[in-house]
């Protein structure tokens, strides 16, 4: 269970998030949804103390981290898995050694054939073809980037996944598979996933609830049923994006 | 993260195990091994113009370069060697850690690896640290040398001292613990470096733009701190001679 309550985020004079509550019960997708600078990814940096709040308190799983000391939150990170924007992949280690680096850090007691099969494992789950593993991150496409990416994140087992704008800069297909990934995996490995996004329609297809985020305060929320009923403008303007996306 | 924080972090991981010995050697090798060229060659154009320099004058002022090896000598072991060999290195080194630490902040695999348990600082700067710190110790014994040997061999040529009469002059200037300090200097100042380089790097904001003025601050602020050290250590030292 990941739960805010009313929580306040300041960089320096600006606000950023604006008294933010709500609660995530174990196992469902949660999409966040709004503009660009809206909070979104602070929102989620905020759950694994990447940033801290300025004021209330964040839940996960019973521990208060809202202040929680560096030294303090491995074992919250420990059950969190963060897909990032940016593939954030190590650019001097190959592929291989990018999914097995959590691995190697989180079970010392892996034997290689261990990590090595994990690792085969976590590729195919994101649909990554044998060969790839002996690759650098620069020697491969974007969207392959990502896919390792979810792969060094799901390597660990996380208990819950964050995932900040996965789709980014992806060509449509591409988005479309990395939606469905989430889904998959969410589905699969019965995790709780928290997604930022822009994508209504995605939204609307795989989250169990959707919060609408505008200048770092909640502006709806609800089930995908619940948000296409809603009468506010910056929702609207969502669905009519997702609509004219879907028509095209 | 504030400056003492960092510093403070960055000289707690490097005084406690465990080290990643792999990544200590390879940024040894990028320090010292692939900066030695570089440096060697600046040097030695520094020594010969030292020596060119102060024999002009010295024939200007007392009619007489006699005290050419010696002089030039104490000046390349007391501030040429290690000052020159730390600025080039700020600039080779410093430069590129501070985009490498800037770039990584930006895409934000500096999250990534905290977000796996493990400290970049450790991750990041101890390897560099305690590269930076033996490659600018070794680095300013090897310049040193060089940059003497080059001094002979122009006085040689250009001003018709031996090698005998060069190391005779030189001897009745300097000693064993002038280049102990030049020693002490370089790594003093190879720890500099790597400190500064990586802070701006974690403190780099977004953007290409930010990884750039990254760079730019973290090479001003390295050769100032040098230049300023400099002074301190010299002051220091003048209580042994």
């Amino acid at each position: 269970m990941i739960a805010f309550e009313s929580v306040r985020k300041s960089f320096g004079e600006r606000e950023v998030l604006k008294g933010i509550t709500f609660q995530v019960p174990p196992g469902q997708i949660l999409f966040i949804l709004g503009t660009s600078g809206t909070g979104k990814s602070v929102l989620l940096k905020n759950i694994v103390g990447l940033l801290h709040p300025t004021s209330g308190r964040i839940w996960v799983d019973g521990d208060d981290v809202s202040q929680m000391p560096e030294e303090e939150m491995f074992p919250i990170r420990r059950k969190c898995g963060m897909v990032f924007q940016h593939p954030a992949l190590f650019d001097s280690l190959t592929v291989f050694d990018n999914v097995a680096f959590g691995l190697r850090k989180h079970y010392p007691e892996y034997s290689q054939e261990q990590i090595a099969a994990r690792v085969r494992e976590c590729l195919s789950l994101v649909h990554l073809r044998p060969g790839v593993e002996t690759k650098k991150p620069q020697e491969i496409s974007y969207g392959m980037q990502k896919r390792v990416s979810l792969a060094r994140t799901v390597a660990v087992s996380p208990k819950i996944l964050l995932f900040d704008e996965p789709t980014t800069g992806l060509d449509p297909v591409t988005t479309n598979a990395i939606n469905h990934l989430i889904l998959e995996l969410s589905r699969k490995l019965k995790t709780t996933s928290l997604v930022v996004s822009h994508d209504m329609q995605c939204a609307l297809d795989i989250a169990d609830h959707i919060i609408v985020l505008d200048k770092g305060e909640i502006v709806d929320q609800g089930s995908p049923a619940q948000l296409k009923q809603s009468r506010h403008p910056l929702v609207r303007d969502f669905l009519r994006e997702a609509l004219d996306a879907e028509g095209s | 993260m504030t400056l003492p924080l960092f510093l403070w972090q960055s000289v707690r991981a490097t005084f406690t195990a465990p080290y990643r010995w792999k990544d200590i050697l390879i940024q040894l090798e990028f320090v010292s091994w692939q900066s030695l060229p570089v440096i060697l060659f600046c040097l030695c154009f520094a020594a010969i113009v030292t020596i060119m320099e102060s024999s002009f004058h010295m024939k200007l002022v007392v009619q007489n370069d006699a005290l050419v090896p010696g002089f030039a000598a104490l000046l390349i072991l007391r501030e040429l060697g290690a000052v020159v060999s730390a600025l080039l290195l700020t600039s080779r080194v410093g430069a590129g850690l501070a985009a490498e630490v800037g770039s990584m902040k930006v895409t934000e695999q500096i999250d990534a690896l905290r977000m796996l348990g493990i400290d970049p600082v450790r991750f990041l700067v101890v390897p560099r640290l305690i590269a930076c710190t033996v490659g600018g110790f070794i680095l300013s014994i090897i310049a040193n040398l060089a940059c003497l040997y080059a001094a002979m061999v122009v006085s040689e040529i250009k001003l018709g001292y031996s090698p005998g009469a060069f190391i005779t002059g030189m001897r009745a200037f300097v000693d064993f613990q002038d280049l102990v300090f030049a020693s002490i200097k370089g790594a003093t100042f190879g720890a500099v470096i790597p400190l500064i380089s990586c802070y701006f790097g974690f403190r780099c904001q977004s953007g290409a733009e930010g990884v750039g003025s990254a760079t730019t601050n973290s090479v001003v602020a390295s050769s100032v701190s040098i230049i300023v050290l400099d002074f301190v250590l010299t002051y220091i030292f003048s209580h042994f001679y």
